[in-house]
């Protein structure tokens, strides 16, 4: 059992800020985590130290009970087990699919006469049988990832680097490329760490999800946790579209919004009453109804009843965009609707949010 | 099954990282390659000659004699007309071939870079033969038909000396100019036109203002050959009783030698190609936005109706008297017993080629010398430089980019101030190289060095990074991923640079001629030695077979590494 464990890394290039600061989390063993992130966040950074290209300023990298990295003490990648797949996809263009693939097991102990049963599984793995002995070039971007991914998972590594292995695939194939990665995982448990800021493929493919911004961890989670339980604004705004509310604690559970707007919401840090805090409410879970454009404040009609008009309606066929002004205060709020009942622009709406699924963030 | 393959690379056989070694043994041969021979040359122009202390009396010497001033206001107009007249020449070629309807554009190109690769002394050769006062075949036929005893052309003059290396510098300007025009995107020129600019307007406001970035740097560099050129001038200058700096640090040279006064003229030499070259990456530096978004579609090409033939005609000119006329000159003088006899079966003959591949020793050992250092000189600048742009392309360790710098700074050195401080350097123990040629191989090596890092740079730059972390993380060492990836990848563009390296050493003399001794020649010092002394048949003979030589070898070239190959 082989836990990857990063501990306080931190690694700057020249003078600059640091591309990673003191950045610590745990990989479990067979677990696929992805790093989660807008670019210059850190993570691909993250992910060339955990291959071994470059060596920590400060702090350590363990797999299980063996040392990988410590500044000045770096195993190379080469003695690290580790396969990595890379965005450029790198598969050799003067090598066969054949060669690329059958490349790695040279410096491992498998004797040669097993190479060619290797080959076949890695190739059927990937759904490339009968490609052997075709040259890079004259394969398509999704089949050269697919020569990667055989060549990256014939040599059997203690873990798996992926570096936003699906940016240069279309939508199309990038969608059925997510599901394959996952089923792979499925299939073999490989330890993998999976670079990407697409939250959609960390959403599909990972077991959790580290949210990294300016070189830290900024949230480590399961897709279900930093979706619907985000730490910061910050995780919130980057994982899905949502409403954030800036305010004030009032009392717990309570937050005071821009215009003595009061919002109760249940999930969230525990803040001290005054302290100021952010509400995020994704469009979805807000629901709308015809009705006046005023509510009384306070809870007089029930938690969160808030009227409000609509001022842009969008039809995306199978959901409406609505942009809704709250009465009484600048608060805008997108709304995702079913296309029925239709509210019109100018229209006034009663809107209701659960507390359940308004997530007090910071 | 995870945890087995953590072991599998490990501890089987150790691995070490060659790369320091790789970097310090680089920075000791470039330190000694360029550092030494220009410090040294930087010594000895304020040394003492022959005794100890410093001194400026060796400045005082070189710049205080009218008789040495004169060369320095010589070359300044030499090099001038050289770059405006190729200019002139080479620009508009350039414009026809790369972006009119002008017929037979493939055979000017390919014609234009036969004339790139002749050398110009040999130009020179050809010129007298044609064109000398007295026996010259054009004024032979001039006399013959006017009944005068006039002289229509002497190339014995510094008009002469400056259309013939014209004939020899306007290619840089052509093959540059022709690669930015080839560059331009056409919506550029579209957007003009849509906006209302008529043909001549998009030429004088878009196409050339695109291009005169290519076209300033062909002039600096032409400017540059001119001034740093031996050859040429010594065969065309020194009969017309005139120096350039070139022929006059030559003649320092002579005896009794006066070494120290001949690197004080050097330095300003020094100083105006360092300082024209730095002129030229800045304006160069600038020229990015031409060749970015490379994808849009190339221009249509002008129509010049019946001016096409004008613009074909006028190219023919230009290629004719280049390549067409010398050539059949040096041809005709190389099968010729006695080239001034005229044509006849009984001048024929083969025996000039007999002559100088095997009966007089000193050009078949010229021949032999010239061979191997061609070959040694290519093969180590390959080596060392793709070593150098690898290491300073992936920034393996701080400071490998002064590496990079340090080997492109011979640009600036032109090769007759380069031998003065290799001539200090190496001609006296601990390293006595002079005598050998191995000093001749050491000035070779250093002046090619620049080319050879650009051609290993270019070609290292294709290979994205990615591919070499890939065979890494699989368990490749760094020399082993270097070798299964990026050597097969980036195979054809070395080649490429040993054989931008081969073709000029085969025919460098402007270092050569302060190095050689009678025990190392290489055959642009025989064929000057050999034209001194009047045995033009040899000098003809010997001429023929290095262009032969030179063309067999673009041409493969070309085949196998594609048109680009020479063609900047």
């Amino acid at each position: 059992m082989a836990t990857l464990r990063l501990a306080g890394l931190t690694k700057r290039f020249g003078e600059g800020v640091a591309a990673v600061r003191d950045l610590t989390l745990e990989v479990r063993h067979g677990e696929l985590l992805s790093l989660l992130g807008p670019s210059g966040c850190g993570k691909t950074t993250t992910l060339r130290l955990l291959a071994g290209f470059l060596e920590p300023d400060t702090g350590e990298i363990w797999l299980g009970e063996r040392r990988l990295s410590a500044p000045g003490r770096t195993v190379p990648p080469e003695r690290r087990g580790m396969s990595m797949l890379f965005q450029s996809y790198a598969v050799w263009p003067h090598k066969t699919v054949a060669d690329n693939v059958v490349y790695g097991l040279r410096f491992r102990d498998v004797p040669r006469s097993d190479w060619a049963r290797r080959l076949k599984a890695a190739l059927a793995l990937v759904r490339l049988e009968g490609f052997a002995d075709r040259y890079p070039g004259e394969l398509s971007g999704g089949q050269q990832q697919r020569v990667a991914l055989a060549r990256a998972l014939v040599v059997e590594p203690a873990i798996l680097l992926l570096d936003e292995p699906l940016s240069n695939l279309d939508a199309h194939l990038r969608e059925e490329m997510r599901f394959e990665i996952r089923r792979l995982h499925d299939a073999f448990h490989i330890t993998t760490v999976y670079v990407t800021h697409d939250q959609g493929e960390a959403m599909v493919t990972s077991d959790r999800i580290a949210v990294m911004r300016g070189g830290a961890v900024e949230q480590v989670g399961t897709p279900e946790d930093v979706f619907e339980r985000p730490a910061t604004a910050f995780v919130a705004g980057f994982i899905g579209r949502t409403n954030l509310l800036p305010g004030r604690m009032a009392a717990p559970g309570l937050v005071t919004c821009a215009g003595d707007l009061q919002l109760r919401a249940a999930a969230g840090p525990d803040a001290r009453p005054g302290e100021p805090v952010t509400v995020s409410i994704r469009p979805h879970v807000i629901a709308l109804a015809p009705g006046p454009a005023s509510e009384p404040p306070g809870d007089a009609a029930g938690p969160n009843r808030l009227g409000g008009t609509v001022t842009r309606a969008i039809y995306f066929g199978d959901a409406m965009d609505y942009q809704v002004a709250v009465a009484g205060g600048d608060i805008v709020l997108r709304v995702a609707a079913p296309p029925e009942p239709r509210f019109t622009v100018g229209q006034p709406v009663a809107i209701r949010i659960d507390p359940r699924r308004c997530v007090v963030v910071r | 099954m995870a945890g087995r393959g953590a072991a599998g690379g490990a501890g089987r056989r150790r691995r070490v990282d060659a790369g320091p070694a790789v970097w310090l043994v680089s920075v000791a041969i470039l330190a000694v390659l360029v550092v030494a021979p220009l410090a040294i040359l930087a010594v000895s122009a304020f040394r003492v000659p022959g005794g100890r202390g410093f001194t400026l009396a060796n400045f005082v010497e070189a710049f205080g004699q009218a008789i040495y001033r004169g060369p320095v206001g010589n070359s300044l107009v030499y090099a001038t007309a050289v770059g405006l007249l190729s200019v002139l020449v080479g620009a508009p070629m350039a414009w026809l071939v790369a972006r009119t309807d002008m017929p037979a554009k493939a055979v000017v190109r390919t014609c234009a870079v036969a004339a790139f690769v002749t050398p110009s002394f040999l130009g020179a050769t050809a010129y007298v033969i044609l064109a000398g006062p007295n026996a010259g075949l054009v004024n032979i036929v001039y006399r013959a038909l006017t009944g005068t005893e006039g002289t229509l052309v002497n190339v014995f003059s510094m008009l002469g000396l400056v259309v013939v290396t014209t004939l020899y510098t306007f290619p840089m300007v052509f093959l540059m100019t022709a690669a930015a025009l080839a560059a331009t995107p056409a919506d550029l020129e579209e957007a003009a036109r849509i906006a209302g600019a008529g043909r001549l307007a998009v030429m004088s406001t878009v196409t050339l203002p695109l291009a005169a970035p290519a076209i300033l740097g062909g002039f600096m560099l032409s400017f540059l050959e001119a001034l740093v050129l031996f050859g040429a001038p010594a065969m065309l200058a020194i009969p017309a009783r005139f120096h350039v700096m070139t022929t006059q640090i030559w003649t320092f040279f002579q005896y009794p030698p006066q070494v120290e006064v001949a690197a004080a003229y050097a330095l300003p030499l020094l100083l105006v190609a360092a300082g024209l070259l730095a002129i030229q990456r800045r304006i160069l530096a600038r020229r990015g936005f031409t060749t970015v978004g490379g994808r849009a579609a190339a221009a249509a090409p002008v129509r010049l109706g019946g001016f096409r033939w004008v613009g074909l005609a006028g190219c023919g000119l230009v290629l004719l008297l280049s390549i067409g006329l010398p050539y059949f000159a040096l041809l005709r003088a190389a099968l010729a017993r006695a080239w001034g006899l005229g044509w006849s079966l009984e001048n024929l003959t083969l025996r000039n080629f007999r002559y100088v591949l095997f009966d007089f020793d000193p050009t078949r050992a010229a021949i032999v010398n010239t061979l191997e250092l061609a070959i040694v000189t290519a093969t180590a600048a390959t080596v060392l430089m793709g070593a150098v742009a690898y290491v300073a392309q992936r920034r393996l360790f701080p400071g490998a980019r002064a590496l990079a710098v340090l080997a492109t700074v011979p640009l600036a050195v032109p090769g007759i101030v380069l031998s003065i401080g290799l001539f200090k350097a190496y001609s006296r123990p601990p390293l006595l190289l002079y005598g050998t040629i191995w000093i001749i191989f050491v000035a070779y090596l250093t002046k090619y060095l620049p080319i050879a890092y650009t051609a290993c740079h270019a070609s290292l730059q294709t290979v994205h990074p990615d591919l070499e972390d890939a065979a890494r993380v699989l368990g490749a060492s760094r020399l082993g991923a270097f070798r299964d990836v990026t050597v097969p990848l980036v195979g054809t563009g070395l080649v490429s640079a040993w054989l931008l390296v081969f073709l000029p050493s085969l025919r460098e003399l402007s270092s050569s001629i302060l190095l050689y001794t009678t025990r190392s020649r290489v055959v642009s010092v025989v064929i000057y030695t050999l034209y001194e002394e009047g045995l033009w048949e040899a000098v003809a003979a010997l001429g023929i077979l290095l262009l032969a030589l030179t063309l067999v070898v673009v041409a493969v070239a070309q085949r196998l590494l594609g048109r680009r190959f020479l063609q900047i």
